[in-house]
């Protein structure tokens, strides 16, 4: 049974507003894009608040990111100088607020995706005639982020229970340290991909060239008039923006 | 005498809402040995980490030595409390058994003559000598906790906890375990087993508790 809308129809919207959140500069006109990405997600039933707890997880990064951008641009009014150095001026502050808006629109467009499963994605795929191999291990490869990341923090964990206090250890030693954390994560994603590779050619994957589908979705009229506005959309906002 | 493990009505709750233990109460001293034993599910592994403090309590309160577990960094915890993880490999992160085992003596400060010696001494220990230069990864499952147990007894702490550390291991690399263990009950070190192998834990601890419904029984 077809669903709308189709998983196709929502790859396209994803890459309408990532090509959006990567072509605006401005923070206003990114601000804008992710009240509409925000508005689209509420019409579908995805809560925009989820947004929000994902935007969380991230703060650390975003706090490097306006550190880094106010003090590398120092275009604009200047609101702190110190030594005849920049440290914050209204071009910082607005290159800093449009880069954490690029992320957030970026992140809120992956959510249109967060009710198609693994499955419902390597057919979209597939139907837009990426090689099923290829589709198939691309998913798998995003499946397993979650879980290098545990592997990471586990790693981490279990350093310090060794007795490394990290808080106490000289940089130099820190960073000897965080490539020790890289080792169990890399020999554990080579021993889970032989794994894997194993048990899926042990369950025939690729014995035959053909391959059934127990679902082929096809595209209805409301998805062609989605996909149509979605480009519709995305053509004039980015017109307007470089007129 | 203060206990040097203390849970004082522990309740814990994961976010979903699924309550896992129910006002938990446990003392324990430095030398004790205790084996927690329960089905799979039942909140023994959560009830390890509450312990160790990587995990936070609902409410109650888990204390070290007498002071709250979360006082504690994760290092100092770690120096006094030994953990081994339910998945061994999970805890390693050298390029070979030797170094996985001397890896926290380096950071201590002892002498690179020093960590030889401790290293040497826990290899024949543990019967992993022939394997000081192996991968960690390419050891058999019994030599992995075997390993990960000779890893965190180089901190020489004052209690361990093993998680499920006869799982998967047959007589003879379970017997060897035993033998390890026996060691280390002898010299002094306390011990909890989170275990459901009823012989294992009869042959190793003194006492034992099994946790059902979130309580301990």
């Amino acid at each position: 049974m077809s669903r709308f809308p189709d998983t196709r129809t929502l790859l396209l919207i994803v890459l309408c507003f990532t090509t959006l959140a990567l072509a605006l500069g401005d923070p206003f006109w990114l601000a804008a894009v992710l009240a509409l990405a925000l508005a689209a997600l509420a019409a579908m039933g995805i809560s925009p608040a989820r947004l929000g707890r994902r935007l969380k997880r991230y703060r650390g990064l975003f706090l490097v990111l306006v550190l880094a951008q106010s003090l590398t641009n120092s275009s604009g009014r200047v609101f702190l100088e110190w030594r005849g150095h920049v440290l914050l001026s209204s071009g910082g502050v607005q290159a800093a607020a449009a880069a954490v808006l690029r992320i957030a629109v970026i992140l809120a467009a992956a959510m249109f995706l967060s009710r198609r499963n693994y499955q419902e994605l390597v057919t979209a795929l597939v139907q837009l005639r990426v090689p099923y191999e290829l589709a198939y291990m691309v998913l798998l490869g995003v499946r397993f982020i979650p879980v290098f990341m545990e592997e990471f923090r586990t790693a981490l964990t279990a350093i310090q229970l060794r007795g490394v206090d990290l808080d106490k250890v000289p940089l130099g030693r820190k960073i000897r340290i965080y490539s020790y954390i890289l080792m169990p994560a890399v020999a554990g994603a080579l021993i889970r991909a032989r794994r894997v590779a194993v048990a899926m050619e042990a369950r025939a994957f690729r014995a035959r060239p053909r391959r059934t589908w127990l679902e082929w979705p096809r595209l209805h009229r409301r998805d062609w008039l989605l996909m149509a506005a979605a480009v519709a959309a995305t053509a004039a906002v980015l017109a307007l923006y470089w007129r | 005498m203060s206990a040097f493990i203390g849970l004082e009505q522990v309740w814990f709750s994961w976010p979903s809402g699924r309550e896992v233990l129910r006002g938990v109460d446990l003392t324990l001293q430095r030398n004790d040995t205790l084996a927690l034993m329960g089905s799979n599910g039942s909140g023994k592994t959560t009830l390890g980490k509450l312990i160790m403090g990587l995990l936070q309590p609902t409410a109650g309160k888990v204390c070290l030595d007498g002071r709250p577990v979360q006082e504690y960094s994760l290092a100092e915890r770690g120096r006094r409390v030994g953990y081994v993880f339910q998945n061994p490999e999970r805890q390693f992160f050298a390029a070979s058994v030797a170094d996985e085992i001397g890896f926290a003596l380096g950071f201590r400060g002892f002498s690179p003559a020093e960590v030889e010696e401790r290293v040497a001494e826990l290899l024949a220990f543990f019967e992993l000598e022939q394997y000081a230069q192996a991968f960690p990864f390419h050891l058999s499952h019994g030599e992995k906790q075997r390993l990960a147990l000779a890893a965190v007894m180089a901190l020489e702490p004052e209690f361990v906890i093993l998680d499920e550390p006869s799982t998967g291991l047959d007589w003879a690399r379970k017997n060897k375990l035993i033998k390890a263990l026996e060691g280390i009950r002898e010299r002094g070190v306390g011990y909890i087993i989170i275990s459901h192998d009823h012989e294992f834990c009869r042959r190793l601890c003194r006492s034992a508790v099994t946790l059902k419904g979130g309580r301990l029984t």
